[in-house]
């Protein structure tokens, strides 16, 4: 796998050994005195501080594989964000290639430098959440922005190392999955490194992966060093802890720990911290709990968030009155804008709210160096069930993908004692529940509209429609006409009565009635035929009709005789001798087909109003109300 | 209402609809029932005279 060429440490003569090939410097393990390499000679470059303890359970001659290739670990660098250190491994691979593997928040990253990559960009045209194009790569966003200062090394490494020597970056992801390094070193060149994050045991590395869910027994038993009082760290990775006996923050990630202020808390954490359970299939403990405000218009909202640990990372639960969101953090490249809003994995999200965020109150612990007061950008976009959310700082800008889940989830998943808070109004991505049930219920109603249309079409068609009578009625006051006796025949059945006369500026008014002979049963029906028109303020109108009917229901079979009494009111207008009189039997009835229509559309117009409602109640407290939010 | 109570309420409308139009049945009236006494009936001319027809209480038009 490596070259391996053995020497002797120039400050101390124990054995010294180059095992990668780009091995440009290596620390004596016994003197601890660097020496840098320049062809096959060998000159001390000083002696190197003492390795910052962190957690890694990876350590030199730890051996991995990356994308089928096997890597050996050579050497370390620790670097600093301010107190916090991590590592970042050298590795070398069998085929003389390097890379760097890094650990971060339980992940590893493993990046390879792209030698001779042009076209980068330089770090003044850099921020945090834009989009770049890189050669070789493509598109990409710029995670975070920062710096890091060397603290300490061990091992070989493929660099000459100058402890206190600071480098500037940006840390980019890829839509792809990959994560990518722009080195902008201290000033000088820029080197990109690119590479992808990698599972513990994808890399041959289980048993080096820090512990997702740590026993009590595990969890390091430490003193508040401003109170005495017994703290409890649970994760390896913790940089900020907050002292649940005197309320002390302080910071846990260099070896001794430091208080950097009093907090005051006075809400209880609705899980308790330390608490495990198993939500949405992800074992997970209660780290930290927050509460986090935002003022919008003078107005505060403020909501809680709990940060949980578990196979898959960290995790968040938030609650804001008593609706609950599962979020975990996704890879900014992956989320892409689109309007006001962005796409993420074809789903697209709409803007809701933001604003600058505050941490007002901090209990547990933390994985980065948390500050009460400390307020960063936040906004989030829904697309219920689920929701973006991304969060900006100067240096950096993370998104984190929502889940909504009920407190019932959350009570079940954590077995906690009673019943969960009632959730109030409509959480921003919480599902509506008349959404599912509103297009089957549309796709019922328009199929059973159909059949009620082709049903109807069909009834027309086959419909008797049979004249049983034509009558000439005298227009003569007070002359009452009787028709001769006419059938109606097989069974009941709707009968239409039509009356016609040519009546103009006058009116007529026919008293109608259908009577049986047999047994005297009459229906009475009238009709009035009018046509008036004139001009008045200079606007032509017409009013009336001359022509009118009538539907008579359930007509059972038998004689009848129709008994037509006219009144007239002929003014001076005109009208003509007789009207005419029909009689049909066999017609179709518009009218149960106009309340079928209505009984069979009225569920789902009902349920459209409701999720309409659901919708507005949503939007209201967000930075587009209903109106503007479309 | 769930899909399924939905689905058969539906069916329902679609048979009362089918019955209604095959009965006549026409659900907003537009007649008035009256008994024509058998002495009215029997009576010559008794139609024309019977009172009770009511007619429509034509008032007149324009």
């Amino acid at each position: 796998m490596t070259s391996g060429v053995a020497s002797a440490c120039p400050q101390c003569g124990a054995p010294l050994r180059f095992g990668g090939a780009a091995s440009l410097a290596a620390v004596c393990a016994y003197c601890r005195f660097a020496s840098l390499r320049t062809g096959a000679r060998l000159e001390v470059a000083g002696k190197v501080p003492d390795l910052v303890a962190t957690e890694t359970r990876l350590s030199i001659g730890t051996a991995g594989k990356f994308d089928g290739r096997t890597f050996l670990l050579l050497g370390r660098l620790q670097l600093s964000q301010g107190e916090a250190v991590w590592n970042e491994w050298y590795a070398s691979f069998g085929d003389a290639s390097w890379g760097w593997v890094a650990e971060a928040q339980g992940r590893l990253y493993v990046t390879f430098p792209k030698e001779g990559a042009a076209g980068l960009p330089p770090l003044r045209a850099l921020q945090p959440g834009m989009e770049i194009r890189l050669p070789g790569v493509g598109r990409a966003v710029v995670d975070e922005l920062n710096q890091a200062r060397l603290v300490s090394f061990e091992g070989e490494l493929p660099v000459r190392p100058e402890v206190g020597e600071t480098w500037r970056y940006a840390d980019c992801s890829t839509d792809s999955g990959g994560f990518l390094t722009l080195d902008y070193g201290s000033g000088g060149d820029v080197v990109l490194y690119a590479g992808r994050e990698v599972g513990y045991a994808e890399a041959g590395l289980a048993d080096c992966a820090p512990a997702a869910a740590p026993s009590q027994t595990s969890a390091r038993a430490l003193r508040c060093p401003n109170c005495g009082g017994p703290i409890e760290l649970r994760r390896p990775d913790t940089r900020a802890f907050a002292c649940p006996s005197c309320g002390g923050l302080l910071d846990v990630s260099g070896g001794a720990f430091q208080v950097l202020g009093i907090l005051e808390s006075r809400s209880k954490p609705p899980i308790p911290l330390g608490t495990r359970g198993t939500l949405l299939g992800e074992a997970l403990e209660v780290l930290g709990f927050l509460v986090r405000s935002i003022t919008v218009d003078g107005e505060r909202f403020a909501w809680r968030e709990l940060l949980l640990h578990g196979d898959g990372g960290y995790r968040w639960l938030s609650v804001y009155n008593g609706h609950w969101l599962y979020l975990r953090p996704i890879a900014a490249a992956r989320v892409m804008p689109l309007g006001r809003g962005f796409v993420y994995d074809r789903r697209r999200f709409k803007h809701f709210q933001g604003g600058p965020a505050q941490y007002e109150e901090i209990q547990g612990e933390f994985y980065w160096e948390i500050r009460a007061g400390e307020t960063v950008m936040t906004n989030d976009y829904v697309s219920p069930p689920w929701l973006l959310s991304s969060e900006s700082t100067p240096t950096e800008t993370s998104w984190s993908l929502g889940q909504s889940v009920t407190g019932a989830d959350v009570w079940k998943a954590f077995q906690l004692p009673g019943t969960p808070p009632r959730a109030v109004g409509v959480g921003e991505a919480e599902p509506n529940p008349f959404r599912r049930r509103l297009a089957p219920a549309w796709t019922l109603a328009g199929a059973t509209l159909a059949a009620l249309l082709l049903l109807s079409a069909v009834l027309v068609a086959r419909a008797p429609h049979r004249e049983v009578l034509a009558l000439d009625v005298p227009l003569t006051p007070g002359e009452v006409t009787l028709s001769e006796p006419f059938d109606v025949t097989g069974r009941p059945q709707a009968l239409e009565i039509t009356a016609e006369a040519a009546v103009v500026q006058a009116w007529v008014g026919l008293d109608v009635a259908l009577i049986e002979e047999e047994t005297g049963e009459s229906e009475l029906v009238a009709f009035e035929l009018s046509s008036f028109s004139g001009v008045e303020d200079g606007e032509r109108w017409t009013e009336g009709s001359q022509h009118g009917s009538a539907v008579i229901s359930s007509v059972l079979e038998g004689r009848y005789v129709l008994r037509v009494e006219p009144q007239v009111e002929r003014g001076q207008g005109q009208v003509p001798a007789t009207a005419h009189v029909r009689v049909v039997q066999g017609v179709f009835l518009p009218a149960p087909l106009g309340l079928a229509v209505l009984l069979v559309v009225a569920w789902p117009l009902l349920l459209t109003l409701r999720l309409v409602s659901f919708e507005k109640r949503r939007w209201q407290d967000s930075d587009h109300p209903w109106s503007s939010s479309g | 209402m769930r899909t399924g109570p939905y689905a058969v309420f539906c069916a329902v409308v679609a048979i009362a609809f089918l019955a209604l139009e095959a009965r006549g049945m026409n659900l907003l009236p537009e007649s008035r029932h009256v008994t024509v006494p058998s002495s009215v009936r029997g009576a010559p001319g008794g139609y024309r005279t019977y009172r009770s027809w009511g007619g429509g209480g034509f008032r007149g038009g324009k």
